[in-house]
This record gives structure tokens, sequence and C-alpha cells, in this order.
């Protein structure tokens, strides 16, 4: 004899995560560091900011990285170049970095005296929103090569952020791209998000975005 | 298609809750309420739910259920409560003012379970 009995519960399929997620948050408050989460499609410029970024603040503060890839190492490479504290994370198959993923690293490397750690998802503006990692900020890019509909077609992560950054804007003479309709967008989906427009090649804009940065810690 | 990381989890969960309340029964069915306004396609959560399914002892023929919750946000302006969709490029439709808070359509949660179990064991632990 067999019989059927209903289970009511009610349990966050994610919390496992969120939990991990608050708990690297705590790591994070513990050693003063301040943690930025960079989100974008793959090609965006995540790298090449980071790049920008710790060339400009590592000389007055200690920066590491964690660099997220499904596969290879290319872009920690690029940004060891820049300080020696890169530590790669490659997710394989998965399409995005999760907490538990950020608290082995965290368990199993040293970050004390860290003052900034950037932690650089996998190119994707999908799956990366789902998941929290403890990060301070969220920081997601929108090159102007990939059109001013992007936040009507991904509305969670640029909900879900605290700051979009609009990279290679020297393009912006050669695009469709219309800045006035991207920012409308995002300000109707996250009118708490800060916007900065700026392109490393020609050096315009970047000085507000590492004035951003610096102010978390001021 | 982070839908496979959150079967895995469906499935850690389901495998917990067994252990607990009927380690010997079978799970057959799952509920879960999936909000509009989460990246989750179900039909990829599905087909990675049945594909990892067989590996775990007592949800092999477990199937999900699925509720979808319509967005609800508190727009910016008036304060009205609307449904923000791509079609009306998430404006509320009496002010057209974007979302100010999201209330409801985030949910991603499991809520309930149905379980087959013998009643021999039912029995036993009476």
């Amino acid at each position: 004899m067999h019989e059927t009995v209903d289970q009511h519960m009610l349990e966050s399929i994610l919390g496992r995560n969120n939990e991990l997620a608050h708990h690297n948050r705590e790591h994070f408050n513990e050693l003063g560091l301040v943690a930025i989460n960079i989100m974008s499609a793959p090609g965006a410029g995540k790298t090449t900011l980071l790049e920008k970024t710790l060339s400009s603040l590592s000389t007055d503060y200690d920066c590491s990285v964690i660099e997220g890839d499904m596969i290879g190492d290319l872009d920690a490479k690029r940004l060891q170049k820049y300080i020696p504290a890169v530590h790669q994370i490659t997710t394989g198959k998965s399409c995005h970095l999760d907490a538990q993923m950020i608290a082995r690293l965290l368990h199993a490397q040293k970050f004390g005296g860290t003052d900034y750690l950037f932690i650089e998802n996998v190119g994707n503006l999908v799956c990366p929103a789902e998941f929290p990692l403890g990060e301070h900020k969220r920081v997601v890019l929108l090159s102007v090569t990939e059109g001013d509909d992007k936040p009507l077609k991904y509305p969670v992560i640029f909900h879900n952020c605290d700051v979009v950054v609009f990279t290679k804007c020297d393009l912006l003479p050669y695009v469709t791209f219309n800045m006035v309709k991207a920012k409308d967008s995002i300000q109707n989906l996250n009118p708490k998000a800060q916007c900065f427009e700026l392109s490393v090649l020609n050096d315009t804009g970047v000085d507000n975005w590492l004035n951003w940065i610096k102010g978390m810690r001021s | 298609m982070h839908e496979a990381t959150i079967a895995q989890s469906i499935l850690q969960i389901l495998s917990e809750k067994l252990l607990q309340i009927c380690p010997s029964g079978q799970i057959v069915k799952a509920r879960l309420l999936i909000g509009e306004f989460r990246n989750i396609d179900v039909d990829s959560l599905s087909f990675s739910f049945d594909t990892l399914k067989k590996f775990h002892l007592g949800i092999s023929s477990c199937n999900l259920e699925f509720e979808t919750i319509p967005t609800e946000a508190v727009c910016q302006k008036e304060n009205h409560i609307y449904h923000p969709t791509f079609e009306n490029t998430f404006l509320c439709e009496q002010c057209q003012s974007g979302i100010g808070k999201i209330i409801r359509g985030e949910e991603l949660d499991l809520v309930g379970t149905t379980i087959l179990s013998s009643s021999m064991e039912n029995d036993q632990h009476a």
C-alpha cells in the first residue's frame, strides 16, 4: 500500500547562494575591502576597463581581481601586467560566477590589505544577474556597439545594478546608438542607477569612473 | 544556461527534504513559484531538472509544476501599481513613469512537494 502526502513549504531556491553571498559580504567587511562585481555581455570592455582602472588605482591602493571565465586565463594574464593579485575562476560550462565559487577563493587565498576587489563576471547579460556574490556594488557595462535597446531586452540585470558604464563612446559617431534612449530606459528600470560614459581608448570620462570608485573609500 | 544550476539547487533541497520527512519515499511532484521578472526559462529548467533527477535517489520520477507570478511594480511618480512588461517598455500605463519598486514577480521559491510513501513505513513511524 502506498499513499501520497502533500507537503507545503516556502523555500527560496537560491537561498543557499544568497546565504553564501551574505557570508562573503561579512568577509569583505571584516577585510575592510570594497568588492565590485562587473558584469556585461562578452566584448563590452570589462577587461579593458579593468586594465585602465588598475593602471590608475594600483599606485595608491591595493587591488585584487577575481577573474571569471568559462575557459582559459587570457584576461587574467592581461590584468597581471598591472597587479599580481589576479585570481582565476574557470567556470567550465557555467555561464556565471556564484557565491560558492567566491567563498572557496576567499577561504583559499589571502586578501588581507586589499582595498578594492574587482570581480569580473563571465560575459553574459542574463545569468550573472541571478547570482549575488556578496559584492558591495554591481556594475553593468554597456558598449555603444551593442545597441541602445539592451536595457529593455535584459531588464533584470539593469534593474538590479548600482552603476551602468557606457563603454567605447569614442565610437558614437559611427554607430546608431541613441544615448538618450538608453539612459531613459535605464532610468525607467532603475532610477537609482548612476551612469558613466567613457572611452578607454581616448581616455574620456575615465576620471568620473575612477572618482566614483575612490569615493567609496573616502 | 543557469537553469542547470537552479535545477541542481532544487534537487539538493528536495533530497534534504526527503531525508527529513520520508527517507524511503519518493517525491513525485514539486511545486515552484517563478516570478516573471526573473531570468528563468521554464522549459530549460524542466529540461535540466529531468536530465539531472535520475541521479538522485527518490526524486527520479519527480515532475515540476510551475506557477508564474506576474510582475507588479509601484511606479516612480504616482505610486500606481502596474504590470511592467517589455510591451509597455516597463512604464506605468497611467503616468508613464518607470519602476519605482517591484513588489511581485521576483519569486523563485519551492512551495510544495507530493511524496509517495509506503503505508508500512508510516505505520512503523507511528
